[in-house]
């Protein structure tokens, strides 16, 4: 487990009575793109901030790179890039001039280190546009410029697609994919957008309430999807004594008296559908179907979808 | 640290406070000049320039730097960038102190275009210049215990968390307090010790300058006799104004640090 670049320790935040973030143990491996996966108010920034040590935890502990946050600050921090919220400049200075203040401060020596970042994102070097007159895609590109000018071991970015366009939104997910497989990046990015989650991450941790209810890779994920063939007949009463009686089937389920899900996909489904339609049922559909990560999400998370 | 401090000055950019700042320097000697001019005869630099400081520094400076505060102390606040100098990672007691040392350097430059501009009123109504390097050593000092006499009211404006009206209020009345105190006998003929006269640093610094006057004539000479018993040394003045300056820059850095993103 030492390839472990995150790791929490029953991460706890609680403010008054109500806890944000309970018992929360995540486990983000070396050279992977960590996918955290809740609602809105799920807990996933106020965790992403007690990593980056701006929200002291109520208990529990945080490790990264092998050390605790707590005191380690100064040598953990300029590891990391980051993205927290909404992005915070300037609003009186350019973009360029927001990133060399950064730059500056971080001591980041190499010399085109602002340009290059702004290169990467899309933005122009240089450019006279104040940070107040940028769109909200503009600001979320200029963050990412932020979060990556150092070159840091680890990025921690929270929703980074938030107010992209679907152009910004595919070009700052192939750029992610790279920085993660041709620069060997660790990456922890949360979202509330199940479709981009799946996209991008190689392993998946679902939070809801502050609590962490799944933690696993994207293909282990997928393997527990549950598969089935579903029928769509003009009486289900009858389709299921069938099944029961001349098949022996047992995991299947009536879904209301026109549809029904048959659980084990082995079954000889040609003589399923012939037995059907010899006893004089109408079989409008037969087909198999896979379970959706979103279908997943509602399972886990016991309520509704996500976006 | 010295980065730290450059850059607080380019946030300023495109923001005319510190130009509005200095420029504030020059409303008094050139109101004071005009007032001379009008009556002129019996007046010397040394009248001049203590009519500069008096109102320039006390009634002006004072507000300019305690607004200049709330500017400087709420730009992370509301341009949400307190995050990125936390993760950098900047210490909130650094970055205070880079705060604070830009309203040093601010104060600093008030003081002695203050003093430059009176020079220059003073030559053009044909006063002879005299003193001019302790008067520019004084106004050093001056911008320095002006930016101490100043930071009480930054931490009630830092502690408020506001910078809006109430920054406003406070700094109005933290003004005025001070003010009144320096012209009444509670204020200035007090000893050294715990009273008005000393907690309130405006009076403590008149009773710094004073000394560094011409006694004048008549009831101007008998007034600054009945106020020699009072004089505070260069060195109690900076003493108590250091302490003055450590416990706020202290308090505003614990008001800082218990301050959660």
């Amino acid at each position: 487990m030492n390839n472990l670049i995150i790791e929490t320790k029953n991460l706890t935040k609680q403010y008054g009575a109500q806890k944000s973030v309970a018992s929360l143990n995540i486990h983000v491996r070396k050279g992977r793109i960590y996918g955290l996966l809740g609602r809105n108010g799920a807990g996933k920034t106020t965790t992403m901030k007690m990593l980056l040590g701006l929200t002291q935890p109520t208990s529990g502990e945080v490790r990264v790179f092998g050390k605790n946050i707590r005191g380690n600050e100064k040598k953990i921090l300029p590891r990391i890039g980051n993205l927290i919220e909404s992005p915070g400049f300037y609003p009186n200075l350019t973009g360029t001039e927001n990133l060399k203040i950064f730059a500056r401060l971080r001591g980041v020596s190499k010399r085109n280190a602002v340009s290059g970042a702004l290169e990467v994102v899309g933005l122009p070097y240089g450019d006279k546009k104040l940070f107040s007159q940028y769109s909200l895609g503009m600001k979320q590109r200029l963050a990412i410029a932020l979060a990556i000018m150092h070159d840091p071991e680890l990025l921690i970015l929270d929703e980074p697609i938030n107010g992209l366009d679907p152009i910004g939104i595919a070009e700052v997910r192939s750029f992610i994919r790279k920085l993660c497989d041709a620069r060997g990046k660790t990456i922890l990015i949360s979202s509330h957008i199940l479709s981009e989650i799946s996209l991008l991450a190689d392993d998946i941790g679902i939070i809801d309430h502050g609590v962490l209810l799944e933690e696993e890779s994207l293909a282990e994920l997928e393997n527990k999807n549950s598969k089935y063939v579903h029928f769509l007949v003009s009486d289900t009463a009858q389709a299921a004594r069938i099944m029961e009686r001349s098949f022996g089937a047992k995991n299947f389920t009536v879904e209301n008296d026109r549809s029904l899900r048959l659980y084990d996909t082995n079954f000889p489904v040609t003589a399923l559908t012939r037995a059907f339609i010899e006893s004089g049922l109408e079989v409008a559909e037969a087909h198999t179907c896979e379970d959706t990560l979103e279908d997943y999400f509602k399972r886990v998370t016991g309520g509704e979808g996500i976006a | 640290m010295h980065n730290l401090i450059l850059c607080e000055f380019r946030k300023f950019k495109r923001r005319p406070m510190f130009l509005l700042a200095t420029l504030a320097a020059f409303v008094f000697p050139a109101l004071t000049a005009l007032m001379y001019w009008k009556t002129p005869g019996g007046q010397d630099y040394d009248n001049l320039f203590s009519g500069v400081v008096d109102p320039g520094d006390y009634l002006l400076l004072l507000p300019v730097l305690a607004v200049l505060s709330t500017t400087l102390f709420f730009t992370e606040q509301d341009s949400d960038t307190l995050k990125n100098l936390m993760t950098i990672p900047v210490s909130k007691g650094k970055l205070v102190l880079a705060k604070i040392s830009v309203m040093a350097v601010i104060s600093v430059v008030y003081s002695v275009a203050g003093f430059l501009a009176s020079a220059v009123c003073a030559k053009l109504l044909g006063m002879a210049l005299i003193n001019m390097e302790q008067k520019f050593i004084i106004s050093l000092l001056l911008g320095l215990m002006m930016l101490a006499a100043a930071l009480p009211c930054v931490v009630l404006v830092v502690w408020f968390n506001k910078n809006n009206l109430i920054s406003i209020v406070i700094t109005l009345f933290y003004t005025i307090i001070n003010y009144v105190f320096h012209l009444t006998d509670l204020g200035m003929k007090s000893a050294v010790g715990f009273n008005i006269g000393t907690i309130l640093p405006i009076p403590l610094i008149q009773k710094w300058i004073f000394q560094f006057y011409r006694p004048g004539t008549g009831a101007s000479a008998v007034f600054y006799e009945s106020m020699r018993p009072y004089f505070v040394s260069t060195p109690v003045c900076i003493g108590i104004l250091a302490v003055l300056s450590g416990i706020s820059a202290a308090l505003m850095i614990r008001i800082y640090n218990r301050r959660e993103l």
